[in-house]
């Protein structure tokens, strides 16, 4: 990782919007444009020039969101409607309960080819969401089991006491939101991101 | 000053900018904010400096363009760009077309009025 450049507060407040939007873009054009718009930061509004050439500067370099759509690759600037983002969105929340398994699987591969997720889109969308609802399907199809493990017995002379071998209620519960929850919050933030174009 | 984007001279500069950075690359080897700014001076090139750098990625990428740190006169380092072999093939096919195309256009603009108008 290169270290910081030294630029004024102003220019270092446009570094910082600058990543931000960059975020969506690959990491090839990525790496070199940031690279590039440090140098030429510290070069034109360094820690020791004045406010009005600092101002002066950012307003000629352009705002970081135009920089950042114009280092787009090709091909995905003019972008259509995003078929293969929301195949993947379906498979990955749906898949498991048509094809199990499979169906999350081939969501997980459209996840990775696209281009309008960032790396952490896609990590969430894979590592949150192994199995999808599916997942909840098959904890439902398990969670009978553990409440038929429900028993009770009385001995001679003895209260009647009951009992459950399994897990207790309050953690099926939450273990179900979770499951319910965590593909719910990453369904929508990987489709915001779609509406961003 | 960076011109404002029109629509038309947008769809204008798509395709052509990058021949003018492989022109002045013709001329010397430039750092960035150098090559930038000397584009940006020149009236409707460029819409803002920063999208230069997009530009010169790619033509680096194609080949069409080295890049390379040089460290002169006790100044900081700095990344040069210059153009290469294929750079000055594509400049030559692009000067031929730009001629072709430019007088094409000049002859349209310049054909006679409507009768009466």
């Amino acid at each position: 990782m290169t270290p910081s450049p030294r630029v004024h507060p102003l220019a270092e407040r446009f570094r910082r919007q600058l990543r931000t939007a960059a975020r969506e873009l690959p990491a090839r054009p990525r790496r070199p444009l940031l690279e590039a718009i440090d140098a030429h930061l510290e070069e034109a509004a360094g820690p020791d020039a004045t406010e009005l050439e600092v101002r002066t500067a950012l307003e000629r370099l352009g705002s970081p969101e135009a920089i950042v759509a114009a280092a787009q690759p090709e091909g995905t600037r003019l972008r259509g409607a995003p078929v293969l983002e929301v195949a993947a969105l379906l498979l990955l929340s749906l898949g498991s309960l048509v094809v199990p398994v499979l169906g999350w699987l081939v969501g997980a591969v459209l996840v990775l080819l696209s281009t309008r997720w960032t790396r952490v889109d896609k990590l969430l969308g894979i590592l949150v969401w192994p199995g999808g609802f599916g997942a909840l399907w098959l904890f439902g199809l398990a969670a009978p089991g553990v409440h038929s493990a429900f028993s009770c017995s009385q001995l001679a002379g003895q209260p009647l006491r009951c009992g459950s071998s399994g897990p207790p209620l309050a953690l099926v519960v939450l273990l179900s939101v979770v499951l319910l929850g965590a593909p719910l919050l990453v369904l929508v933030r990987l489709a915001g991101r779609l509406r961003g174009g | 000053m960076v011109a404002p984007p029109r629509p038309g001279l947008t769809e204008l500069r798509r395709g052509v900018v990058e021949f003018c950075v492989l022109a002045l690359l013709d001329t010397a080897d430039r750092y960035g904010l150098e090559l930038v700014r000397t584009l940006a001076a020149m009236d409707g090139l460029v819409t803002s400096e920063g999208t230069v750098y997009p530009l010169l990625n790619r033509l680096r990428e194609g080949g069409l363009v080295a890049t390379d740190w040089r460290q002169t006169d006790g100044t900081r380092p700095r990344k040069y760009y210059a153009i290469t072999a294929d750079g000055r093939s594509a400049l030559a096919r692009f000067r031929a077309d730009w001629v072709r195309f430019r007088e094409g256009v000049d002859r349209v603009l310049a054909g006679p009025a409507r009768p009466g108008a």
